[in-house]
């Protein structure tokens, strides 16, 4: 069964099998697993990949750049004066400290409370998004914020978090923030001004505005879902009444609102209960990566996919099963068990067959005659749809009614949220049970467009831009930088110097949300604190404060009063909002960071009644050869833009196509085909009104005729970034398509070098089956169930797995002896993995999405260096730990996705020790594999020797070093990266140094923070009973669950299970990483290594490593047929 | 005078922490030369810290005892685990300056991980410099018992001290 019909609506439909026959199997036992185009065809080798990052030795001189390079770093050096200039620094350098340095140590005047240095401090606040804030808890070194973590208690979050709020913290130390007040002064440029001015003029001229009630003031906010802004906002009406306030955000849930407005009369919000779903139909709609809350919805969403706590008999239906149709594939398309391509136009009438579908399997008495005739007047004929989506779709979530839902994602037109609310209600009856509806919190306030047509009237003399950046990313159409200049005065309060900045007559340093007072409310309406943890490092001040400022709230005067009422004004929303006054439950409140159970309300909406739905024409989008489908995405690194500063997400491997640095226009492979198009080919988008340059990347699993644009990228804003930054494709969004539009495509003949780390890391096609494993319910059975464990490489092992083979014969004290330093002779020998506790993990690719928040939360914790474009290319990434998605099934137009994180497996036999000639790899007895940096060498043979390429290299003084600068000699570099950078380092890691090998370590110092907490805890508890002697009693619990036991004869400190996570467990939103004691039988990871389809990558290499994986589940309904 | 009147958090922190200047003016509060708790010998030896009390400014104390960035040392698990401060700093009460005197070497740190032998002591005692067994046992007698009993099996592997 193909999907091609979808292509027959095509004008011009040309032959789109070329890739399908690939002369591949077809048993599903064996899919084929592949990570490009290039190597599904065979044009690539995995074996020349098997040294990562190796280029030629000249490169350190400055002349290392590849022929074909167009961004080559020219250092203008010749070899000679660079050997004289290095010789000449050397001898500066020994000249200098032969003795070891005078150090200070600074205490504190007058200690502050609750501060312990070096034990750091955890703060619960909340992070202000788009969609409603998500909580979170901030890890403070010595006052120096360094990672963000999910609130723990927070059903938003449960402790893990998304890879934006996990790539913020970057934002508050980015070297590119605006640090000082901007004014524009003579000859129209901006020119460095002060607070104290700003303070003087603002004082004078909104005194003015006050007078005028306001009139000519406009007010341009990002949508921030905040009490306190509410209750300042009441004050604001008093004192500008005549004021315009516009709220704008370049993506949102505007369609899903309006449609309700149209139909219920009230502004309702939707919520779907993805967990309680067990058919869930999406349409357009990436809930799980980019929509509404993906944190708590992959939670419920991967809960309802284990196998592992279900009745067998009644698996096959509580397990959920995704069908998806979509444009583009997403990460939500990627956890589907059925996709079909439609462009996104095609959708609506998509929903008009499944529609019709349902009426008539409808018994009579559900549906009235009016309906059916309106249903059957439909005029469906426009595109073809495989017949088996409408009939099999219709008859699944008539089956699964009230437990199935149907979602359609805000790119969609109201109409179709329209219609899907008919379904979940009228025909589905899923209302309260997957889908409810709750009173929107919505703020009165102008659309974007009369901004703009005020502006351009020039009725608008100041504007006040509070965050965002409506320059950038407002509609095209409407011209704003064009009309921005008929106001004389343009306020604006931003992080970064942006286009709107520059655009403005006073730029304003803004204050990150981790250095203000404030409080919003979740995507559900559950109210949360958010708090300072750090003064304004540039001397920025909130929007808020602007706001109490300007508008003189509880009779402020001066700024000073602003920032000090600014606390005040929170609290006063705090009783507002919960009606407690009292000093303590406010001080509970910023202290967890919430007030429990707070979220809205169900209320039962108006019956959506389908009369009200006339279907007045049917889509017109016909893709002709030139004239395309164009959807506009948010970037899963940079959203809408907001992030374009964060070097973090700049190198973020996007979960679908793998990019870094740049974006693309996302293209088929039968479309590019038929267009001639390459990935890298530059193209050009005409949509009438504007026409954007930017290069294409061919996507399997792209519907054909359509093509997907990320927004948010553009010019490189990163300071020293060098290459990269991608294309910015806003020009082409205007006010009446958002979402989608058609344009003429044509190709330029030019060429961008686009990077993206898809065959980066690959293991040796022939070892494929070995790597990933993807099965059906049944196939999980046969496997779960199978006696052919015996011969499995996991029964090897020496802890962990099959422990009746060890226990017995667990290593006795005397065995136990360590290898002194002095017995030179045996440090070859293999280390005894003898510690009482045995790290160990399980990652479950059935509930990996691909998200990457553990990628940036590793880099957050590790103190991980970004590389740039260029190194990125050259295989020289950083991360520890890489999700590697590969394409599975053989057909290239429509694979399936699975994503598996990959990073060290600490195996017990590590190729990478038995090649280290300084002995920098080595093992512990607790099996880690660790990496001593101080003996490292740079040899990298344990790179070329590690199977799963797992290990980086420093190839250049990252952490020292601008990125412009890597490959400039000593003496001509700049002072190194800025201070502000080093703020963000994890004091317990090491910051690594050129010519060191680095990789995955299991999050050491965590590991080490856990045992040090025990044996601290336990030691203190025991103080009154030092008497007693030691004992295996295991009711003898010490504090917190901490005991001492003797095992194997020594007396040892136990750390509960759960108590160390590592970095990327912590933040998996799915919960798909699972670390602790494989020697603990009653921990997590030792339950789900015994299950039957625990698996090892390249298990047969005899590695033995410590990281095994669970097997991806389909489940996959067999009256689909095979394909669909 | 304990140890941890001025390293207060030695038992909770991995740094043994510096006194801030409040902890040093609970004692030496007269900022009139000539009264008590002045140093009579060198009344200017105390003046760093009336200076700092005055303009608020941090004391710059000299950094005697330092490991390689690269070793991550911490204070609490030892001092918790019986191992007393002399052990690693020497006879600090000795001490008119503070001197280096022990190497604090990897090698010197292993060869008390290997093989602890007098180094342990109940966890009450740490900052007693003139502490000695009760019960009349040899202070290996004592280390061995402590180290059963609050199963202390320090790391000796790389990653025990760097990540």
């Amino acid at each position: 069964m193909s999907d091609s019909p979808a292509e027959r609506g095509c004008v011009s439909a040309p032959c789109e099998s070329t890739t399908e026959d690939t002369g591949r199997s077809r048993n599903p036992a064996h899919k084929e697993h592949w990570r490009s185009l290039e190597e599904l065809s065979g044009a690539t080798s995995a074996s020349a990949r098997e040294f990562p990052g190796f280029t030629n030795i000249y490169e350190g001189l400055g002349e290392a750049e590849l022929a074909s390079e167009p961004e080559a770093l020219a250092t203008g050096l010749s070899r000679r004066q660079f050997i004289s200039l290095s010789t000449a620094a050397l001898g500066l350098a020994a000249a200098s400290g032969c003795r070891r340095p005078d150090l200070q140590i600074l205490p504190y005047t007058h200690t502050p409370e609750n501060i312990v240095p070096g034990v750091p401090l955890f703060y619960a606040t909340a992070m202000p998004k788009p969609g409603g804030c998500f909580p979170i808890l901030v890890e403070s070194h010595d006052g120096r914020p360094t990672k963000i973590e999910g609130h723990p208690k927070h059903p938003a979050s449960m402790g893990a978090c998304d890879v934006h709020t996990q790539a913020s913290i970057l934002d508050l130390y980015s070297p590119d923030r605006s640090k000082e007040v901007l004014k524009r002064g003579a000859y129209g440029k901006l020119a460095p001004s002060s607070w104290e001015e700003f303070d003087a003029f603002a004082a004078k001229h909104f005194a003015e505005l006050k007078k005028k009630e306001g009139e000519g003031l406009a007010f341009l906010l990002e949508y921030n879902p905040s009490p306190a802004l509410r209750l300042l906002r009441e004050h604001m009406k008093t004192v500008f009444p005549k004021a315009m306030w516009c709220v704008y955000e370049p993506l949102g849930k505007a369609n899903k609102v309006e449609w309700i407005e149209f139909v219920a009369g009230e502004s309702l919000d939707v919520r779907y209960r993805i967990g309680a779903a067990q058919r869930i139909l999406a349409l357009d709609c990436d809930f799980l990566g980019s929509e509404g809350n993906t944190v708590a919805n992959g939670r419920e969403f991967v809960e309802r996919r284990r196998v592992a706590n279900r009745e067998p008999a009644a698996q096959a239906r509580d397990i959920s099963r995704l069908y998806v149709v979509e444009s583009t594939y997403s990460v939500t398309g990627a956890m589907a068990d059925h996709r079909l391509r439609l462009p996104a136009a095609h959708i609506f009438e998509f929903l008009l067959a499944l529609i019709r579908a349902l009426v008539e399997r409808a018994e009579a008495k559900d549906v009235p005659e009016s309906i059916r005739e309106i249903v059957a007047g439909w005029q469906l004929s426009r595109i073809e749809i495989p017949s088996v989506w409408i009939d099999e779709v219709a008859a699944e979530l008539r089956e699964f009614k009230g437990k199935s839902l149907v979602i359609a994602g805000y790119r969609q037109p109201p109409l179709v949220h329209h219609l899907c609310s008919s379904i979940n209600g009228y025909l589905l009856g899923n209302i309260d049970a997957t889908v409810s509806y709750e009173f929107a919190t919505l703020e009165q306030s102008q659309k974007i467009g009369e901004l703009g047509r005020a502006l351009h009237a020039g009725e608008i003399k100041t504007l006040v831009v509070l965050g965002g950046n409506p320059i950038h990313n407002a509609p095209a159409d409407l011209n704003l930088a064009a009309s921005i200049v008929q106001a004389p005065t343009v306020i604006r309060v931003g992080l970064f110097d942006d286009e709107t900045s520059q655009a403005a007559t006073w730029h304003l340093p803004q204050a990150h949300f981790l250095e203000s007072w404030g409080d919003a409310e979740t995507a559900d309406g559950s109210y949360c604190c958010i708090q300072p943890l750090i003064a304004p490092l540039h001397n920025g001040r909130s929007s808020m404060e602007l706001l109490i400022q300007i508008s003189g709230w509880d009779s402020v005067v001066t700024a000073a009063d602003a920032r000090i009422k600014a606390p005040k004004l929170v609290r006063d929303s705090f009783k507002k909002r919960t009606g407690k006054d009292d000093e303590l439950t406010f001080k509970r409140f910023v202290q967890e960071g919430f007030v429990a159970d707070s979220a809205g309300l169900p209320v039962k909406p108006m019956e959506p009644a389908i009369q009200k739905f006339h279907a007045g024409g049917s889509s017109d989008l016909v893709y002709s050869k030139h004239k395309l489908e164009v959807t506009f995405h948010p970037s899963y690194a940079l959203y809408d833009g907001r992030f374009a500063w964060n070097s973090w997400l700049m190198e973020l491997p996007d979960p679908i196509t793998k990019l870094v640095w740049d974006n693309a226009a996302l293209i088929s492979p039968a479309t590019a085909e038929r267009l001639q198009i390459k990935t890298g080919d530059v193209i050009e988008i005409d949509n009438g009104s504007a026409k954007v340059k930017i290069p294409a990347f061919i996507l399997p699993g792209q519907a054909d005729n359509s093509i997907a644009l990320h927004l948010g990228w553009g010019k490189q804003r990163i300071a020293h970034a060098g290459a990269g930054g991608g294309f910015d494709v806003y020009p082409l969004r205007t006010s009446n398509a958002m979402h989608f539009t058609t344009a003429k495509v044509a190709k330029t003949g030019e060429f961008y070098h686009l990077v993206t780390t898809q065959e980066h890391g690959t293991i040796p096609k022939e070892k494929a089956h070995d790597i990933i494993k993807e099965f059906t319910l049944d196939e999980f059975h046969e496997r779960e169930h199978a006696e052919h464990h015996n011969d499995d490489p996991k029964s090897r092992f020496q802890w962990g797995y099959d422990q009746s083979k060890y226990r017995d014969a667990g290593p006795s004290n005397a065995d136990a002896r360590r290898i002194a330093l002095q017995q030179a002779q045996d440090l070859s020998a293999p280390q005894r993995l003898d510690g009482h506790m045995q790290w160990g993990m399980v990652i479950d690719l059935n509930a990996c999405t691909g998200c990457s928040a553990c990628v940036i939360a590793c880099q957050a914790e590790n103190n991980i260096p970004v590389v740039g474009k260029h190194e990125v290319k050259l295989n020289r990434e950083m991360h520890w730990i890489s999700v590697h998605r590969y394409f599975t099934s053989e057909k290239a137009y429509n694979p399936g996705i699975v994503a598996q994180p990959m990073m060290c497996q600490h195996c017990e036999a590590a190729p990478c020790e038995s090649v280290c000639p300084v002995n920098a790899a080595v093992h512990s007895p607790e099996g880690l594999n660790l990496q001593v940096y101080n003996r490292c060498i740079g040899t990298r043979y344990c790179s070329n020797n590690c199977p799963y390429k797992a290990r980086r290299f420093n190839w250049f003084d990252f952490n020292k070093r601008r990125l412009d600068e890597l490959r400039v000699p000593t003496p001509f570099s700049e002072a190194g990266v800025p201070e502000t950078l080093k703020m963000q380092k994890n004091p317990d890691v090491t910051v690594r140094m050129r010519g060191v090998m680095e990789k995955c370590t299991y999050c050491i110092q965590r590991i080490e923070r856990g045992k040090i907490g025990a044996k601290v805890a336990a030691a203190k508890a025991g103080d009154d009973k030092a008497d007693t002697p030691p004992t295996s009693d295991p009711k003898k619990e010490y504090a917190q669950g901490y005991a001492i036991r003797v095992i194997d004869g020594i007396s040892r400190i136990i750390v509960p299970d759960g108590i160390i996570k590592t970095a990327c467990e912590q933040a998996c939103p799915t919960g798909a990483i699972v670390f602790g004691n494989v020697r603990d039988e009653q921990s997590r990871v030792y339950k789900l290594k015994n299950l039957g389809n625990d698996y090892l990558v390249l298990g047969s290499l005899n590695t033995k490593p410590r990281t095994s994986y669970l097997p991806r589940l389909r489940n996959p309904n067999p009256k689909m047929g095979e394909g669909a | 005078m304990d140890c941890r009147y001025c390293h207060q958090h030695v038992e909770s922190s991995k740094h043994a922490t510096v006194p801030s200047t409040q902890v040093c003016m609970s004692c030496h509060n007269s900022i009139d030369p000539g009264k008590a708790f002045v140093n009579v010998r060198n009344p200017q030896f105390l003046a760093p810290v009336h200076d700092s009390w005055k303009t608020n400014q941090p004391i710059e104390w000299k950094r005697i005892h330092k490991l390689p960035e690269y070793s991550y040392f911490d204070h609490s698990v030892h001092v918790n685990r019986g191992v007393s401060c002399f052990e690693c700093h020497g006879p600090i009460n000795e001490m008119d300056v503070v001197y280096h005197a022990k190497s604090l070497t990897m090698g010197w740190c292993l060869d008390c991980h290997h093989h602890l032998d007098e180094a342990l002591r109940p966890r009450t005692q740490v900052t007693e410099p003139l502490w000695k067994p009760s019960r009349g046992e040899s202070k290996q007698q004592a280390s061995d018992d402590l180290k059963k009993l609050l199963g202390v099996n320090p790391p000796s592997h790389c990653g025990g001290c760097h990540r």
